[in-house]
């Protein structure tokens, strides 16, 4: 079986970067894409497995382009993770996991942790 | 309390968070005021049910603060309707903003103004309409009472350079 494909979509580049360097230590196949427009143009040409999204990105909303992904027939079976500064209770963390959003990451984030729900989402 | 210093300044006050672990050492902050003030809490990072959730279990005064929760609606949470609460809806601009902080501060009539926080606003820009420089000397008019803004480390610069250009006296605290 071939390796996991991850999207991970994010403004910042240093965000980009150390996430990128943590699931590739854990020999997932990574991309980036540095806003919700660049993820969905990726989308066209790539399947991944997961995508970790950033709710507040320039142009398009995290929330705007799980939306997308989800009405997509061709793209609704993609996990998504969302990875996040906004702090939500743990009871409306429950409320945004739902259909293909998997799980809520916030940052900071521990690394070990990132790697870990990476991996127990795409069991 | 180290910080006194800063809230009996007439200045604002631009608190610095380091980027991990900072939440603990504010939270007691927001207790501390809480003990013997009140305050209007604008928040551009956390839902109202994610700060009530941290001062029931820190023991914070949550009547001690009207919450505007900006978040809820950019994440398409239901809010609930809560006495101390206002939701301000995403897309919105921030003359709106403004306005409803100055509704708000009317009514409630708080000790200190919060604004949580300045690189949230930087990170809004394009749903939040509007100059981040215009509406920092727009919510300055709106009330003599102490303004506190918080930034993330790293952000701190940028924004003192928005203040010392609208001519607002402030002081920054970076927060340990």
């Amino acid at each position: 079986m071939g390796r996991k494909k991850i999207m991970i979509v994010d403004d910042e580049d240093n965000i980009l970067n150390l996430v990128k360097a943590i699931l590739e230590a854990e020999n997932f196949e990574v991309m980036v894409a540095h806003d919700g427009k660049e993820c969905l143009e990726l989308l066209k040409i790539e399947e991944p497995d997961l995508i970790l999204l950033d709710f507040m990105m320039p142009g398009m909303s995290g929330v705007a382009v799980s939306e997308r992904v989800r009405v997509e027939p061709k793209l609704k079976h993609i996990k998504i993770i969302y990875l996040t500064a906004l702090d939500v209770s743990e009871f409306e963390r429950k409320l945004l996991q739902k259909n293909n959003i998997v799980d809520y990451i916030q940052k900071p984030f521990d690394n070990k942790d990132l790697a870990k729900r990476v991996r127990k989402a795409l069991k | 309390m180290r910080y006194a210093k800063y809230l009996s300044s007439d200045k604002t006050l631009l608190i610095v968070l380091p980027r991990q672990k900072q939440d603990m050492s504010f939270l007691q902050f927001l207790k501390n005021i809480s003990e013997h003030h009140t305050a209007l809490y604008v928040s551009l990072s956390k839902t109202y049910g994610s700060l009530a959730e941290k001062f029931i279990k820190n023991n914070i005064v949550l009547n001690k603060f009207f919450i505007i929760d900006s978040i809820s609606g950019i994440l398409k949470l239901p809010g609930k309707e809560h006495k101390n609460c206002s939701y301000f809806a995403l897309p919105n601009t921030l003359p709106n903003l403004k306005k409803e902080i100055e509704k708000q501060m009317k009514i409630f009539s708080p000790d200190y103004l919060l604004f949580d926080s300045l690189s949230n606003l930087i990170s809004f820009r394009e749903i939040l309409k509007g100059e981040c420089s215009d509406f920092l000397l727009n919510i300055k008019k709106i009330t003599n009472k102490k303004q506190i803004f918080l930034c993330n480390q790293g952000d701190e610069k940028t924004f003192k350079y928005i203040f010392d250009k609208n001519k607002i006296n402030i002081d920054v605290l970076h927060w340990q």
